[in-house]
């Protein structure tokens, strides 16, 4: 499984890449906003997507849309970790079709969680 | 901040509109007697006159904008190349302090999130190990103790403490990966306020641009008075604005459009069949 981490603070990246490694995933590249994270998602063979939303350049939900909008990104599945949390904004989240929504501060719990849930939705649905 | 130089300058502002008040009143009460008298030279007179204190009264308003303008900008240490062909300089402005300030902050708590976050993954390993090889030693003497072929009480008693006690070290070292585990998750403040800190240098540099322009515009006193400031159709920008980013918000109790937490995000999205 190997999952690319998109956040402009290095901290919250940080944060993730630790956490993930606590729940076995250990195999992670980073990316500090949407711009360079694309042309990683569409060389790279990435199985997991958990991006930021508030980040210079291209944003979080510019990439969410770009990567629909990709053949080869369509269906890659979509964690959101973000501060956005006006309900407009999750609404859009959930229309340009993220897989999940993880609104920050988090627990190590919640984020858990939504990544167990992705993959049951994912398993159920092939 | 208003200092005792802009207060001064907002009573006589204050003082130079009572006075045209007064001239005004003092003038149309003339004037009336003067059309009630028919005396059309002297009425006509006066009519000039009021346009001369309004003209004037306008013309020292403007100027003293004018010089209230240039003494708000000389507060910040705006150097705004009035005089000078050189270009708008930044460098050296109280503002361009405040956001170097405010970057030095960021900067601040990345470097102690990070610290904290460096000996947290110091930490980690040497707690994994104490409890494997806790765990590994607890069998071994559970497995010695069993082949002894007699003890004492004494030495039963001692043998069931050590036991208690290298599974108590299993135990809590799963207890501390656990708090390491928080002391991590809570580095995410620097995300948090970082994101916030950038708002507000975004802030600043706005305010000052804007500043710098206006010491232009009234630069030129003609230009002052006869200015129409633009209005933003603030609505529409708020449309547009709405599915930007925002970053994290404040107060979200009072705020209805904004979500409280991970159970009102989970709540909404499965709303929206999710």
């Amino acid at each position: 499984m190997k999952i690319l981490i998109v956040d402009d603070f290095s901290t919250m990246r940080r944060i993730i890449k630790n956490l993930l490694r606590d729940l076995g995933f250990t195999n992670t590249a980073e990316a500090d906003d949407g711009s360079s994270a694309l042309p990683m998602l569409e060389k790279g063979s990435f199985d997991f997507l958990i991006t930021d939303w508030n980040m210079p350049g291209m944003t979080g939900i510019e990439l969410l849309v770009a990567c629909r909008a990709s053949d080869k990104l369509k269906t890659l599945p979509i964690l959101m970790v973000t501060a956005e949390a006006k309900r407009d904004q999750i609404i859009a989240a959930a229309q340009a079709g993220v897989n999940g929504y993880v609104v920050k501060p988090f627990t190590a719990a919640a984020l858990q969680e939504k990544i167990e849930k992705i993959f049951e939705r994912i398993e159920a649905a092939s | 901040m208003p200092t005792s130089q802009d207060m001064s300058l907002m009573d006589i502002a204050d003082q130079a509109a009572e006075n045209f008040t007064i001239a005004l009143r003092d003038r149309t009460r003339a004037l009336m007697t003067s059309l009630e008298g028919n005396d059309l030279a002297s009425a006509s007179e006066l009519i000039r006159q009021i346009n001369l204190t309004r003209d004037e009264t306008l013309y020292h308003e403007v100027g003293r904008l004018t010089r209230a303008l240039h003494n708000a900008l000389r507060d910040f240490h705006l150097d705004i190349g009035l005089h000078a062909s050189a270009k708008v300089e930044h460098e050296l402005s109280e503002m361009a302090d405040a956001r170097s300030r405010l970057n030095y902050v960021i900067k601040m708590t990345e470097d102690a999130a990070n610290l904290t976050m460096d000996r947290v993954d110091e930490a980690t390993p040497i707690i994994q190990n104490l409890v494997d090889s806790g765990k590994g030693l607890k069998q071994d003497w559970q497995t010695f103790v069993a082949n002894q072929p007699s003890m004492t009480a004494d030495q039963a008693a001692l043998f069931g403490r050590i036991e208690l006690y290298l599974a108590k070290v299993a135990n809590d070292g799963q207890g501390i990966h656990s708090r390491l585990t928080d002391i991590l998750m809570a580095q995410g403040y620097q995300d948090l306020s970082g994101q916030v800190i950038k708002r507000v240098i975004d802030l600043v540099s706005d305010v000052e641009k804007s500043l710098v322009r206006l010491v232009k515009i009234a630069s030129n006193v003609e230009a002052v008075a006869g200015i129409q400031s633009p209005v933003t159709a603030k609505t529409q920008l708020d449309a547009q604005q709405r599915i930007k980013a925002e970053g994290p918000q404040m107060s979200t109790a009072s705020k209805k459009d904004v979500v409280s937490g991970q159970d009102d995000v989970d709540e909404l999205l499965s709303s929206l069949g999710f």
